[in-house]
Formats: structure tokens, C-alpha cells, sequence
């Protein structure tokens, strides 16, 4: 990510203690920044690919958490409220959820204490750890992938499973930009592509409006729960491809199977590293046995995130 | 005696202007209580049923605030958008700072708005809404006081101004 957009939507929303050390430590990574872990007294670490750091108080790297600066419960209060734009009450639901999305659509995750009303999350109350994960753009990360999503200038429906951190949703993002871009290469037209995005993930949405590029013909439903989504988009958006981020619940597994009646191509992402663990879960089982996605791919971390370890057609041969 | 009639004159007229201005300090403080109490009723409405984020919420407070507690809430308005790393309560608390000279309310009302300061935005809409409500309670009974005050303090300052004025017109004459 560029110097500025770095300056703009992450260092505006940190403490101005921590956004100081941050601009100091973050150039110095040997790689991408990929996480900014703050937690209430304990070490402030940065993550990238491959290996992670911590930060002195002068701003250096230290691979000693002994050594790093550790933010208190000012700076974590303070980084909280600004990354609500100072309305933690706006983003109810989204705190229950335990994230907020920023501006360019990177997401953070919040712990801290749960404040439970019937057995249910309430709110969460004294945020103690944030963990900033640094949305990436990357086009054409989906180049080798899409030839064996295609046959005869026909998308087929793909499940995308993956661990966490193996660069799903990036993938997930740029299958979306080149389906409603269209691949000449491949004989595929642009196709109206409709994304819901229930955490704002994908498309980054700020009041409604993609932060990232999701290609000229697609609409996202940004903040929806993906159910209702799916069906609404398939209703009103006579949408070639419906595309949503982590499915798994048997009302997204209802949605999906309506899309597919509909005669709509669905293009999904699902928690798991194999698809052993798929099959475990009860609505997602019940989707790959009535057939609903053509490919599954399984993505990795063994040459970096966003590696395709296994391509399967589901009628279970290997393709790749 | 012309020079002492004139020099009379002005010795009154300035103990009276002195009187009246302190007179009018009691008629005005709980104008500005009010125009807060109102500002923080739309806090409310804009938080509760709105969710409407802290800047938008606090110029449309500003609106119904009264002049003065309205130019100190789009003060902080304008203060929290330009952003900068301050939180809501502290672009209410700079703002109320700038026009501390040029506000009736003394420190106990200031008091009552500081406790809002620290929560201001900072969490879920049931605890906003009760932070809320409880200094617009608290703004109330230091309405009503004011109000008392101004009944038995009002007249009797500008009476003071002037009666002080004449006083030492006949012991300096």
C-alpha cells in the first residue's frame, strides 16, 4: 500500500502516540504489512508475510518483545474512538460482530470484555486488543486461477476454501473485478456481477461506495447479512453471478441453492483447510452434495498468501 | 458645578452599567442551561434513533442549541471533522475552553458537561442515551437554581449599580 493511503486510513484512525512509532516502524518491514496488532499492555507487534516484528518506543524494529513499547489503555481507547469516528454507538453491530471496517475497506478486529444480555453478546466494553488487517489490492492475483473456472465462455460455480490469512478475500475481490470486467482471452463476456458484503470486506465500502475495484458491472449490498442479501440481490438485480465472502450458515446454504435455481453462477468463500473440513460442516455438506458448486479451490500459504494448493472439479477429479 | 454634574453623571451611569452587567449574567445563565439541555435532547434523538455519527449528530444539536450553547456544539463540530486525533468530548471540551470568558455558566454547570466529555461517543447507544439524559437532568436542576437566582439577584444588582453609584457621588461631592 502506498505512503499516503497509508498516512490516510490507518494513521488517522490510531492514537497519535502509536501512529507516530508506526510511521517510523512500518518502512522498515521486510515485507507487505499485513497486521498491526495493538494490545493493552503488551507488545505492539506488526505482521507481515513470512514473520512478524515488534516495536521499540523509538519506532524501530525489535525482535524482542521484551523490549517493545507497550500501548496502554489511553492508546487503546483513543484508537478505538477514532476508528469509530468518535460514534462508537453508529457501529453497533458491528462491535457485537467484534470488527469495524475502515476506510478502504481494511478490517479490524476487537476483543476486549463482552458485555452479555440472555447468553448473547451485548456489546463489547474496554477494547484491549485490535488487530488491524491491511486490506490488499491485487490485481490479477486471480490470472492462473480463473482458465479453470471457465468452460465454453460459462463461469462455473466455485467455492473458494481456504484457512484464515491464506488471501481469500483478495482472491475473492479480483475474481469479481475480471468476471465483470469479462476475460477476452477466455471468450468470457463481463457478466453483471452482485456482491454482498456483509463485513465490507471485499469491495471496502464507505456510505455505499466501493473502495476498491470490483469492476464497472457489479453492485454490492454492503453490511447485509448474506441470506437475506443473495436473495434480494438475485430478486432485484437480475444479477450472471452472485458473489458472497465466508458462507456457511443453513440460511446462506438455502440462498445459494435459490441462486442456482435461478440460474444464477455463484462464486463463494468458505473457513477450512481441506474440503474434508467443508464436508463437516452440515450446510455446507448439504451444498456440494446437491451439487451446487462446480470447482472447488483450496488456497494455502505454502508459497505465500493467495497460493492455490488444489483446483477439484467436483465430480472429483483433480484438474490441477 | 457643571464639571461636577457631568463627573456625577458618569460616576452613576458607570456603577449603574456595572450592576446591570452583572444583573444581566443571572438573566442569561439560564437561557444558555436551557439552550444546552436542548442541544443534548437532539444529542439524544440523533443517537438513539438516528445512530447518526458525532459530527453530523452534534451540528444538528448546534441548531436547536440557542446561540450560545449552539456555537459552542458546531464549534466542536467543526473541530471533531477536521479531525486531527481528538475525541468528541474533546473537541466539546476546546470549544467550551475558547469561549469560557463569554459564557454565564459558572463551574458547576461547566462541571455537569465535563462528565459527559469522557464518554461522549465512546460507547453503545443505551449507555449514550442514559449519559445523556442524566446531564440533561443535572442541567435542569441547575436551570431551575439560575432561575431562583436570577428572581432574587437580577433586580437587586441593578438597584446595587446604581444606588452605589449615587453613594459615592454624595460622599465625593
Amino acid at each position: 500500500m502506498l505512503p499516503e493511503e497509508f498516512e490516510r486510513e490507518i494513521l488517522t484512525c490510531v492514537s497519535p502516540r502509536l501512529a507516530g512509532l508506526l510511521r517510523r516502524a512500518v518502512p522498515a518491514l521486510p515485507g507487505p504489512l499485513e497486521e498491526i496488532r495493538i494490545r493493552q499492555e503488551r507488545p505492539l507487534q506488526l505482521v507481515y508475510p513470512g514473520g512478524d516484528a515488534f516495536v521499540a518506543p523509538d519506532g524501530r524494529l525489535t525482535g524482542d518483545p521484551g523490549r517493545a513499547v507497550r500501548p496502554d489503555a489511553e492508546d487503546l481507547q483513543r484508537t478505538f474512538q477514532l476508528m469509530a469516528k468518535g460514534s462508537v454507538y453508529a457501529w453497533e453491530d458491528e462491535v457485537r460482530g467484534g470488527f469495524l471496517t475502515l476506510e478502504g475497506g481494511h478490517r479490524v478486529g476487537l476483543c476486549g470484555r463482552a458485555v452479555t444480555e440472555a447468553g448473547r453478546i451485548r456489546t463489547l466494553k474496554q477494547v484491549a486488543s485490535l488487530n488491524i488487517r491491511i486490506a490488499r489490492e491485487v490485481p490479477g492475483a486471480a490470472d492462473g486461477l480463473l482458465p479453470h473456472l471457465v468452460r465454453g465462455g460459462r463461469f462455473l460455480s466455485t467455492l473458494l476454501v481456504s484457512p484464515p490469512q491464506a488471501g481469500k478475500t483478495t482472491l475473492l475481490r479480483d475474481l469479481v473485478r475480471q468476471l465483470s470486467i469479462g476475460v477476452p482471452r477466455l471468450g468470457l463476456r463481463g457478466m453483471k456481477v452482485a456482491l454482498v458484503d456483509e463485513r465490507s470486506e471485499v469491495a471496502g465500502c464507505v456510505r455505499g461506495v466501493p473502495q476498491r475495484d470490483v469492476g464497472p458491472r457489479t453492485d454490492v449490498l454492503d453490511g447485509c447479512p448474506k441470506a437475506e442479501g443473495l436473495m434480494l440481490m438475485i430478486r432485484a438485480l437480475s444479477p450472471q453471478v452472485v458473489a458472497a465472502d465466508e458462507i456457511g450458515r443453513p440460511e446462506d446454504a438455502t440462498a445459494v441453492m435459490e441462486a442456482l435455481h435461478a440460474g444464477v453462477a455463484v462464486l463463494a468463500t468458505a473457513h477450512g483447510s481441506g474440503l474434508a473440513d467443508v464436508r463437516r460442516r452440515p450446510a455446507l455438506a448439504e451444498l456440494l452434495k446437491a451439487g451446487a458448486f462446480e470447482r472447488a479451490v483450496l488456497l494455502g500459504r505454502s508459497r505465500g498468501p493467495g497460493t492455490v494448493e488444489a483446483i477439484t472439479d467436483l465430480a472429483r477429479e483433480v484438474v490441477a | 458645578m457643571t464639571l461636577k454634574l457631568i463627573g456625577a453623571a458618569l460616576t452613576v451611569l458607570a456603577t449603574a452599567w456595572i450592576g446591570f452587567q452583572v444583573a444581566a449574567r443571572y438573566g442569561r445563565r439560564p437561557a444558555e442551561l436551557r439552550g444546552f439541555q436542548n442541544g443534548l435532547s437532539v444529542l439524544v434523538t440523533e443517537v438513539e434513533y438516528g445512530a447518526t455519527p458525532m459530527p453530523d449528530a452534534l451540528r444538528s444539536a448546534a441548531r436547536a442549541a440557542g446561540p450560545v450553547a449552539g456555537a459552542i456544539l458546531a464549534d466542536a463540530a467543526r473541530r471533531l471533522a477536521e479531525g486531527a486525533g481528538i475525541t468528541p468530548g474533546e473537541a466539546v471540551s476546546a470549544a467550551l475552553e475558547e469561549r469560557r470568558g463569554s459564557t454565564c455558566l459558572t463551574p458547576a454547570d461547566e462541571e455537569i458537561l465535563a462528565a459527559l466529555f469522557p464518554v461522549l461517543g465512546a460507547s453503545d447507544r443505551q449507555d449514550q442515551v442514559r449519559h445523556l439524559r442524566l446531564a440533561i437532568d443535572r442541567l435542569a436542576a441547575a436551570e431551575a437554581e439560575a432561575a431562583d437566582e436570577r428572581r432574587r439577584y437580577e433586580r437587586m444588582y441593578r438597584y446595587v449599580g446604581v444606588l452605589s453609584g449615587l453613594a459615592l457621588v454624595l460622599i465625593l461631592i
